[in-house]
């Protein structure tokens, strides 16, 4: 493999001319397509050399034009505004002749694009961001505070579940804590998942398994790269948290970054409370916004979870109540077709409890259904178990 | 915010707007929407994977420290995006080692894939000008996808084609007229 060739070097270190040739040469056509028709002084140019300049011209337009004949072309194009004006026209066609052979870049390149630019040209400091969430959470204006934000709960649920991991001994690292998985499986798992979205987002990534680290290592590699994951989608506008990406099961369809941060706080904090629960440490309630995060990601993933299931309902859709500081009402599709006005069951439940039976940790039972159709309540709560991670 | 095909011009002229100001957010949101262009074109014109990641690193970096060059008035953000990636892809190709000149012929491209930024007009606009262009005589064809696709200069592309260098100009430029032509009647160039 070839690629990072250049990467190797610092990215301010490496100018345009290094692998462009001279663009001093062709300074004033850079910016402008066609040139700069300063006037129309075709007439005081020889005619000889305005015909010869424009039989040239589809050759300017296809950058077939090199040397003196580039000089010579761009020197005319200054001040004859017909030339100036076909060769813009053609470079313009020319310019379509590339519409089907788009290829995405390596997602990795992003990072290096945007790094590389911004350390040659300071980005302007953020306009206040104020504005950011009002319109995503209506609920928010009740509250005089800002709900915090899907990289703050995640920020959040890796502090608490580092400092847990700090107090652990060796013992308990390998001690089993849920399905025969002890810490160190899990934080090798979580390292793992956190992994996999460092890469989609360009990151390089924590390197090789982690599972063989001594304690500390792995989890100053965990949290590391969760922190490193977090530095890159926050401070770089709204645009960085919408752009889409893979959320644990690849076959669901992508998500905002910010539902996938959502998805990485629930598994944290889920892995977390297995944790305190199987080494006698006592419960402790999700951090702030958590639950709102998980029961979004959770409404997003169940059409596609029960399509994957073969548990779809066409046409029908069931009403959600979830019940706490962060619940509220919730309408999903249980399948493709136009939603009907009534929905075909109701299902209720505590929204903290409705969280750990998306990581199937709680039976079904913890909700009920208050209307409707029992057998579709089923299908959609089963499904619901199978949105945590392992 | 997803912004629908046709609110283009006036979301270009923000994101424009934007890059002037310096906003962060903006490179990210031209290179979400450009970059497969950019790299396609590259990645086209080179065959090397290398330099087309290179080339799009450093047509990005340039729009960043140089976005007053861009003027509205004479095209869209996209033509001119894919000017300055072509004039940088050509420089590469002529000014880069004389193997990749042959090692280019072996070597074959992924198969293109329309990216996010632009899957809205890609698949029917593709198909248009992949029309437009085979529409043209074959003669004027080569010579576009000589210099166009492989990189080479006018000069070369004559040689190569056994043609008088006059006779290739010409081509080219008829042949561009006539996609330009066919590009303003399909509503995919402005006139």
């Amino acid at each position: 493999m070839t690629v990072g060739r250049r990467r190797d070097r610092p990215p301010w270190e490496r100018g345009m001319d290094d692998i462009s040739g001279d663009h001093s040469s062709r300074g004033r056509g850079e910016g402008r397509i066609g040139g700069e028709a300063a006037g129309d002084r075709a007439a005081g140019i020889p005619g000889e050399e305005h015909e010869r300049i424009r039989e040239a011209l589809g050759a300017y337009a296809a950058d077939g034009c090199d040397g003196d004949e580039l000089r010579a072309v761009e020197a005319h194009l200054a001040g004859c505004r017909p030339c100036a004006e076909e060769a813009g026209r053609l470079r313009r066609a020319a310019g379509w002749l590339a519409a089907d052979q788009l290829t995405p870049p390596p997602a990795r390149l992003r990072e290096s694009v945007l790094a590389a630019a911004f350390a040659r040209r300071r980005p302007a400091a953020p306009a206040a961001s104020a504005s950011k969430d009002s319109a995503s959470d209506d609920s928010a204006s009740a509250a005089p505070a800002r709900p915090p934000t899907a990289a703050e709960v995640y920020a959040t649920q890796v502090r608490e579940l580092d400092a847990l991991l700090a107090e652990l001994s060796a013992e308990e690292w390998q001690a089993r804590v849920v399905d025969g998985w002890t810490v160190e499986d899990l934080m090798a798992h979580l390292t793992a998942s956190d992994r996999a979205l460092a890469i989609e987002l360009g990151l390089r990534g924590t390197a090789g398994a982690v599972g063989d680290l001594p304690p500390a290592s792995a989890r100053t590699a965990w949290r590391e790269q969760a922190q490193a994951v977090l530095e890159h989608v926050t401070g770089r506008g709204p645009d960085a948290l919408d752009r889409p990406v893979h959320v644990a099961d690849p076959r669901h369809p992508r998500q905002p970054v910010r539902v996938a941060l959502a998805q990485r706080a629930f598994e944290a904090w889920i892995h977390t409370a297995d944790i305190r629960s199987a080494l006698g440490r006592p419960a402790q309630p999700p951090p702030a916004g958590m639950v709102r995060g998980i029961v979004d990601l959770g409404v997003r993933l169940l059409p596609s979870a029960l399509h994957l299931a073969g548990a779809e309902h066409p046409g029908r859709t069931a009403q959600l109540v979830l019940d706490g500081d962060e619940g509220g009402r919730w309408t999903v599709p249980l399948g493709p077709g136009t939603a009907p006005a009534a929905p075909a069951v109701t299902v209720a439940a505590d929204a903290v409890e409705f969280c750990f039976l998306m990581g199937n940790r709680r039976p079904a039972a913890v909700a009920r259904t208050v209307g409707g159709d029992p057998a579709l309540a089923d299908d959609l709560l089963r499904v619901t178990a199978t949105l945590g991670c392992d | 915010m997803a912004q629908p095909p046709a609110s283009w011009p006036q979301d270009e002229h923000t994101l424009h707007q934007r890059l002037l100001a310096g906003e962060e957010a903006a490179l990210a949101a031209l290179y979400d929407r450009f970059a497969s262009l950019v790299h396609g074109l590259a990645l086209r014109v080179t065959h090397d994977r290398a330099a087309a990641e290179d080339l799009t690193q450093d047509v990005f970096v340039w729009i960043w420290e140089h976005p007053e060059a861009f003027d509205p008035a004479r095209g869209r953000l996209r033509a001119w995006i894919a000017m300055l990636t072509h004039r940088r892809a050509v420089d590469w190709v002529r000014h880069g080692e004389v193997r990749r000149r042959y090692a280019m012929v072996e070597a074959e491209p992924p198969p293109p894939v329309p990216g996010v930024e632009e899957e809205a007009v890609a698949a029917a606009t593709a198909k248009c000008v992949r029309a437009a262009l085979e529409d043209l005589p074959e003669a004027q064809q080569a010579v576009i996808r000589l210099t166009y696709f492989d990189g080479l200069t006018c000069r070369a592309a004559a040689e190569a084609l056994g043609i008088p260098e006059g006779t290739a100009k010409s081509r080219l430029r008829l042949g561009l007229r006539r996609l330009a032509d066919q590009l303003e009647a399909a509503g995919i160039l402005d006139a």
